[in-house]
């Protein structure tokens, strides 16, 4: 999708579907309000209208309200630290705590179950179908449709279908995703004019070539983290899709295909080869980031939020520079190039959603974001991504474009298993670098095919 | 005093006298009081015995409770489904991979951590100079007191060979400068060793203990019969350390057993899956598949081998208090 244009409504009701939608809700808000201790403090918004009163929007809560919130990291959270919103809204009080993304979904269903879950979650794109799927996210349509409605500019910021459709599964938005992640190819420009390229690789078979030339006195041609110490969307599957890999009608990727048979056969040939180092068995995520910097590797996939770090240590365009991943030869037409997104979502059982979506509003909002995307993770606003700080990064010239293509990285409703699959095929064609790939790939996809309901 | 009821009725019986109120008002006292015999020290206990009861037997009876279930984000009602769980895990050669890492990793670091145990803790008990001794006995202690993981992170670099220690052994003939955490078999050796180094120091303190009860006069009395160091070691000092031997076995076992950090950090469970023990598989269900009740089947199974090792060790070694 083009970065130009603005997404719809999400599930854009009609005028008429919208009162229902809006009794729906005050419905449901009202039941939740009633029927649990979960969520946030305040009082319930007072019954819905009669029946062919017209309603304005989703209930609002009275009185103080208390909107609890989990960040993933830290650094999430925006530096003015929420004091623009309790100006704002000095009836409602955001109180944040750090839980980590790795363990927040399961603390989140426990707490859930417990009745304390918090109002709003921050957890990676990967968990929201199981989070969804039990009921434990709330569907946010009529608190966006107001939304759309109170501040259209901001909702038209947000770029889609990075912040909302990631944020979203089987069509139903339940939150946000504000951050991204895209991987994006980079190189040392110097050690590849030593082997004698001047230019990236275009294909996937370039890039093989150039491997192989800049590999050797304590440099390899290739820096990824083949151990069980990253998941399997950050990496593998960027590359599985750039050589033209695809997922199927359930967002599980077609292993068994010309393109999962090249990237088993990619992995085996930089292990067979030693154009990657051994050690990459056993290295945990910031180890591929650490070869790089570290001068090691020539080569590499690397998120967004790490390019300022090499920037510390090498100079842009001189010495390194990051492109899109090369596509595979004669499968042009099927390269893609997705990322991973960091969601807010809203808890079933908070007793003030609309008052929840205030918040989303702030944490939404570009200068918010933009302070958070340049110290952090790119972020999924069009405001921060068209903006003057963001397009003065010396690599925003060569990945711009790129971006602007970018679509969120599909999620199987078995995703975390699915990791499993993925991660144990691509061991095993590591380790068994002389092994046929086209079987190992029939038998894993076996396997990724019974996780299919 | 299991007799003392019997003499009572006996001694009752013998003078033919029904018991007078007065007696009875004894009697009943007399059974208030025994009750409150019996019962004081459980009540005593029972502050303890709740918060343990709060803090180890509600998880472990909600964690058995879990595994009878199906425990998914997927399936909110929860299902009762018996021991279906249990038959799954028996069927997934994942689990059975799992327990065969944890038997090869639990055996490994019982037998490599009981000998140097015992070793350090022979030349701590001998060390002659007593300031030396209480140096070496702190000194020893340093790596239990350290975390897993950065104990974990310290042997990922000894045993990389391009930073690490093991690069500058490469002369030696069983070093040959490939990877180590990258290899399957390698990768075992050296998780092995990092445990051991890490759960050997507390080991070593039970037996140093031990050895400092053993009364001096039976080496003085077997040296004058002309025993050797040998024997010494072998007829007074092993068995008289039965009991420390059968509690350092239980901790190298269940420490082994139940070992996750150290795992996590060094391999992340790999190569492939050759360092998978059965507490990072069980990590992995739960935290990554979001699969609770099978995860707490694994939870149970492991709950079941350190109950039967502890109590196989002390059987074996006839401890019964």
């Amino acid at each position: 999708m083009k970065m130009s244009e603005r997404k719809g409504r999400v599930s854009t009701p009609g005028s008429k579907t919208r009162i229902v939608a809006s009794l729906a809700a005050l419905a449901l808000v009202a039941g939740a309000c009633g029927s649990g201790d979960n969520g946030a403090t305040g009082t319930p918004a007072p019954a819905p209208a009669a029946p062919g009163v017209v309603d304005t929007g989703p209930a609002r809560c009275e009185g103080n309200v208390e909107i609890t919130l989990w960040h993933g990291r830290e650094n999430f959270n925006p530096a003015d630290d929420w004091a623009s919103f309790h100006a704002e809204y000095p009836n409602i009080r955001v109180n944040w705590d750090v839980i980590p993304l790795e363990q927040a979904p399961t603390d989140f269903i426990r707490a859930h179950d417990a009745g304390n879950a918090p109002d709003i979650l921050n957890i990676s794109a990967d968990e929201i179908p199981a989070l969804a799927q039990g009921g434990y996210v709330r569907d946010m349509t009529v608190e966006f449709a107001a939304w759309e409605d109170e501040d259209s500019e901001l909702w038209n910021s947000l770029f889609d279908p990075l912040a909302i459709q990631a944020a979203s599964w089987e069509g139903i938005p339940y939150g946000v995703a504000l951050h991204t992640g895209p991987e994006w190819y980079v190189y040392r420009i110097d050690l590849l004019k030593a082997a004698g390229y001047d230019e990236p690789a275009k294909t996937w078979d370039e890039f093989v070539e150039i491997a192989r030339a800049t590999t050797g006195n304590g440099v390899f041609g290739y820096t990824q983290v083949l151990s069980r110490g990253q998941g399997f969307q950050a990496g593998p599957l960027t590359v599985f899709m750039a050589m033209g890999g695809q997922h199927d009608e359930q967002d599980y990727p077609i292993l068994d295909s010309p393109a999962g048979i090249e990237w088993l056969r990619f992995h085996q040939i930089m292990m067979r080869e030693g154009l990657i180092d051994p050690e990459t068995l056993a290295w945990g995520s910031g180890d591929k980031r650490a070869a790089f910097i570290g001068g090691r590797a020539s080569q590499g996939l690397i998120s967004q939020n790490i390019l300022g770090r090499i920037n510390e240590e090498f100079e842009y365009g001189v010495e390194w520079a990051a492109v899109a991943p090369p596509v595979s030869t004669g499968r042009e037409a099927d390269w893609r190039h997705k990322a991973r997104t960091w969601s807010w979502l809203v808890n079933s059982d908070t007793k003030c959603p609309y008052e929840a979506s205030l918040a989303l509003r702030y944490l939404s909002q570009p200068e918010n974001l933009e302070e958070v995307a340049l110290r952090y993770l790119p972020s999924t606003s069009i405001a921060v991504l068209e903006g003057a700080a963001y397009n003065a990064l010396p690599w925003i010239a060569d990945i711009g474009e790129a971006f602007k293509t970018t679509d969120f990285m599909p999620v199987a409703s078995r995703q975390g298993e699915l990791a499993e699959i993925g991660l144990d095929a691509m061991q095993e064609a590591v380790l068994n670098p002389d092994a046929d790939p086209i079987e190992m790939a029939k038998r894993y996809q076996a396997l990724i095919d019974a996780l299919k309901n | 005093m299991t007799q003392l009821p019997e003499m009572t009725r006996e001694g009752r019986q013998a003078t033919g006298d029904a018991p007078s109120d007065s007696t009875r008002a004894r009697g009943g006292r007399s059974a208030l009081g025994a009750f409150n015999d019996v019962t004081r020290p459980y009540r005593y206990i029972l502050p303890a015995s709740s918060l343990v009861f709060a803090v180890f037997a509600y998880p472990i009876a909600r964690g058995f409770s879990t595994s009878l279930h199906i425990d998914t984000p997927r399936t909110p009602d929860r299902p009762f489904v018996g021991a279906d769980n249990y038959r799954d895990l028996l069927q997934d050669s994942d689990f059975w991979n799992s327990f065969q890492n944890s038997v090869t990793f639990v055996l490994g670091t019982i037998a490599v951590g009981m000998v140097l145990a015992m070793i350090f803790a022979l030349v701590l008990h001998h060390a002659p100079f007593s300031p030396l001794k209480r140096g070496l006995r702190a000194l020893s202690l340093a790596p239990w007191l350290i975390s897993g993981v950065a104990a974990a992170t310290m042997f990922r670099f000894l045993f990389n060979p391009q930073v690490g220690l093991i690069g500058v052994l490469d002369f030696l003939p069983f070093i040959d400068g490939g990877t180590w955490l990258g290899d399957p078999f390698r990768a075992v050796v050296v998780i092995i060793i990092a445990n051991t180094w890490y759960i050997t120091p507390f080991s070593t303190l039970i037996l140093l203990a031990g050895m400092q009860t053993i009364d001096p006069d039976l080496y003085e009395a077997a040296s004058i019969d002309g025993a050797s160091g040998v024997q010494l070691f072998r007829h007074i000092t092993l068995p008289s350390l039965a009991p420390h031997i059968a509690l350092t076995l239980v901790y190298f076992s269940f420490a082994s057993w139940n070992t996750f950090d150290l795992v996590l950090t060094m391999t992340a469970g790999g190569p492939g899956r050759a360092t998978e023990v059965m507490a990072l598989y069980m990590y992995r269900l739960a935290f990554t598949n979001l699969n609770f009740s099978t995860a707490a089947g694994v939870m149970m199974v492991l709950l079941v081998l350190n109950i039967f090792f502890s109590i196989f060790y002390l059987k074996s070694f006839k401890i019964n208090d």
